[in-house]
């Protein structure tokens, strides 16, 4: 079976080499109409190549599902008592799968688009279609010579290593394939950028053919992000979710340009500039993609993600980077005269200047993480998260006013009536729930303070909050303004002007919705990241004991004993209370797992979920008849996981297609 | 007026770009970031005493002991051997025969206090080999 394997990949290179052998001539014959034929057979071949690719996937998907251990890396990543569901999941669980799956994502979606072209002769699409086929070449070229996922096993395992118990959750098994999502989508506003060069087409065509795959690239890229926050807080449970590892900021780095480029996309469909912006972006953003990925394989940079060494790979890797950076940047510097804008910058008050903030903000961003993660372990350097999270308030501060007052703004010129008038409602709703929100603050400071000492900022914290409540308060007055003005044209009450605005402009609509999402988000990532405190305890294991932490205490009813498959489970069972009225607020039972094939325990976490704030207990160490339990209390990260969601539900409204008639 | 807006553009971007910059740079100086040390290294070198530094090594099993102060235990690089204490909260992959990274001031009683503990293992994502037998 590893053979039929093994020789589908070998296949599918064949047929890539072929396609390109035959495709690049036709594309570049002054009368590709004349080359029909050729490139017709071409685009089937890439329809071929998916089938190729996913007979090699099915083999080693079979090979999960039904437990053949023959397969080394089956066996070191799956084991007897693994449900049907996390077998399949461990598909991703190591690097050799991970690749094979990223490879059939992006051999999915150029057979897509090779299948609608099929009958064109488009040079842009098949100067597209040609860099797609060129990456899904050097997939092949690393899964067959250095990354081979049909190995077969020199040692016999009857049961399987296992899989690290830590994966054992649904947030990790959609982790990996929606992040992979998110990068092989990326390759697309790659292929066309590069097309467009190519083809010296500086119209809007490319931005329009590669507009929603890169849309639906960020969103699950941003998904797939935030399933890895939300499984490091809740599974791997050190009370937080973001360590600002070198790992993690590999995939922000790609998201934060692949903001920047939806906005130049933006910019460019409206109104003809941001092209060289956009050009860099796509470029820019797969090569964050692979470096990411580089520097999470090669082991250059320890990691907690970090899979280990392979000379090859690294080779083979520093390669592809090389081309893409310096081939695109050269392309761009070659056709540098065609892809002037078309509207030049007129005033600082204007949608226009803030993209151009938008843009260096998190270009900027994007560069000082890099050089923090990436380029200064190579110094052997490492910095820690309190520097990360010193630089990320104020920056991540000022861009929320960025993003709050471009909607506020017209493209060319506003009128500064016109903006203050708009910034009027918001500052007033501001101005009132500035005193509130400064005792909530302050509150919060000294909690943390009688604990813990603290690592926020008063000043910095407070200011962040009030941007956070003035970009809500301002998204809440476009929707209204544009509902009333929807209104007044057709006679509708406001809730029905809603959802035709809603029908009308998915642009707008999603995109404030965006905005709102983010701004309620950045509200939680200040209040989870300024002043969280923790406190470790040692109580006696006896039912009555009690823990006293901030306005909470927890009583403990008792310490329990199970056994399932494979598994000895160690679980503590608290009383949660309110400490001044005693009144219960529900259970809390924090655990400690032990693994008997993987011969490793885990904790498991349990989270009080509250409006402001999460009570966070881990049971960390049973000792004789005591317990040490450790207990965090996270103001505001539930506002995270909602802006999330919000910001990701906006951005797909955003995407969704509506009917021709778009108000500009 | 192409020229003076472009020159408008240019010099307010500059400034954002400076500004931002200025930020950036103090961060990275007043930044502190540690560095990667063998135990013999820092065992041999004074200068090393009250700084902060990183050390990788094994959990010497049977090592581990913990306390309300955190954990505390013993790695080892070859020969070489390091105490270590720890207060935060320790990594769920933290054990014996266990490849970490700790982070902290070496103190003068040739201890490490480490303020971040990072388990590394090639193979995380594997499960952990199992002995011949």
């Amino acid at each position: 079976m590893s053979y039929l394997g093994k020789a589908a990949l070998i296949l599918s290179a064949l047929i890539s080499i072929f396609c390109s052998f035959y495709l690049i001539p036709a594309l570049r014959s002054r009368k590709p109409w004349k080359k029909r034929r050729v490139i017709w057979n071409c685009y089937w071949s890439l329809v071929a190549l998916f089938g190729t690719v996913t007979i090699a996937s099915l083999v080693l998907l079979a090979a999960f599902i039904s437990q053949d251990f023959t397969f080394e890396y089956v066996a070191s990543h799956s084991s007897v008592d693994m449900a049907v569901m996390y077998r399949m999941a461990a598909f991703w669980a190591g690097q050799e799968g991970s690749l094979l799956l990223w490879l059939w994502m992006i051999a999915g979606f150029t057979a897509l688009l090779a299948y609608r072209k099929l009958g064109s002769v488009d040079r842009l699409d098949g100067y597209a279609l040609l860099v797609l086929n060129f990456v899904q070449l050097f997939f092949l070229a690393l899964l067959i010579l250095a990354a081979d996922p049909f190995k077969l096993t020199t040692r016999y395992v009857e049961t399987g290593m296992g899989i690290n118990p830590l994966l054992l959750h649904w947030a990790m098994i959609f982790h990996p394939p929606t992040l992979f999502l998110g990068y092989a989508g990326l390759t697309i506003p790659f292929a066309y950028a590069l097309a467009a060069l190519l083809a010296k087409d500086a119209g809007g065509d490319w931005v329009n053919h590669c507009r929603l795959w890169t849309l639906g690239a960020w969103v699950f890229l941003s998904i797939g992000i935030y399933l890895g926050a939300l499984w490091a807080y809740v599974v791997l449970g050190w009370g937080g979710y973001w360590g600002w590892d070198p790992v993690e900021n590999a995939s922000f780095l790609p998201w934060l340009t692949g903001l920047a480029l939806l906005h130049s996309f933006t910019a460019y469909r409206y109104r003809g500039s941001f092209k060289i912006w956009s050009l860099l972006l796509a470029i820019v953003s797969l090569f964050l993609v692979i470096l990411g990925t580089f520097v999470t394989r090669s082991g250059l940079i320890e990691s907690v993600h970090a899979f280990g060494k392979s000379p090859l790979l690294s080779v083979l890797f520093g390669i592809f980077l090389v081309l893409i950076l310096f081939g695109g940047l050269g392309l761009v510097a070659y056709r540098w005269k065609i892809f002037k804008t078309e509207e030049h910058f007129e005033s600082l008050l204007s949608k226009s200047f803030t993209y151009h903030l938008n843009n260096i903000v998190l270009v900027l961003a994007m560069l000082i993480i890099l050089a923090a993660s990436v380029i200064a372990p190579f110094f052997g350097a490492k910095y820690d998260v309190n520097f990360y999270n010193r630089l990320a308030w104020p920056i991540g501060i000022i861009y929320l006013a960025i993003i709050t007052i471009c909607p506020l703004l017209v493209w060319r010129k506003t009128s500064p009536v016109r903006l203050a008038d708009r910034l009027m409602y918001p500052s007033v709703a501001t101005a009132v729930l500035a005193v509130p929100l400064y005792f909530y603050w302050r509150s919060l400071e000294k909690a943390t303070l009688a604990v813990n000492g603290s690592r926020g900022s008063l000043v910095l914290g407070y200011i962040g909050l009030l941007v956070c409540v003035f970009a809500v308060a301002s998204v809440l007055e476009l929707y209204i303004k544009w509902s009333r003005h929807l209104g007044r044209r057709s006679g509708r009450r406001l809730f029905s002007s809603l959802a035709l605005f809603f029908k009308t402009s998915r642009g707008k609509a999603g995109g404030y919705l965006a905005h709102l999402g983010v701004a309620i988000a950045v509200a939680g990532l200040i209040g989870s990241s300024m002043y969280p405190f923790s406190q470790r305890f040692t109580i006696e294991n006896q039912p009555g004991k009690t823990i006293k932490i901030s306005n909470y205490q927890l009583k403990l009813k008792g310490l329990e004993t199970k056994a399932a498959p494979n598994k000895v489970i160690y679980q503590s069972v608290f009383d949660l209370q309110s400490k001044k009225t005693k009144k219960s607020l529900g259970r809390v039972s924090p655990k400690i797992v032990f693994y008997q094939i993987q011969q490793q325990d885990t904790r498991e976490v349990d989270i009080r979920r509250e409006f402001l704030r999460d009570v966070f207990v881990i049971l960390e160490g049973i000792e004789e008849n005591k317990l040490i339990v450790n207990i965090f209390i996270n103001p505001l990260v539930s506002w995270l996981w909602a802006g999330g969601i919000i910001m990701i539900l906006g951005t797909c409204i955003a995407m969704w297609p509506q009917r021709r008639k778009e108000q500009a | 007026m192409n020229k003076r807006s472009r020159n408008r553009l240019i010099v307010v971007t500059v400034v954002v770009v400076l500004i931002i910059g200025v930020i950036v740079v103090l961060s990275f100086l007043q930044g502190r970031p540690s560095y990667y040390k063998r135990i013999r290294e820092i065992q041999a070198d004074e200068s090393l005493r009250g700084v902060s530094v990183r050390v990788g090594g094994t959990v010497v099993k049977d090592s581990i002991e913990r306390d309300e102060k955190g954990i505390h235990f013993t790695l080892a690089d070859g020969k070489a051997r390091l105490r270590v204490n720890y207060e935060g909260v320790v990594p769920q992959t933290f054990g014996a025969d266990v490849q970490v990274l700790a982070e902290g001031i070496y103190q003068a009683n040739g201890e490490l206090d480490a303020a971040k503990l990072i388990t590394k293992c090639p193979t995380k994502y594997k499960a952990k080999v199992k002995p011949e037998k």
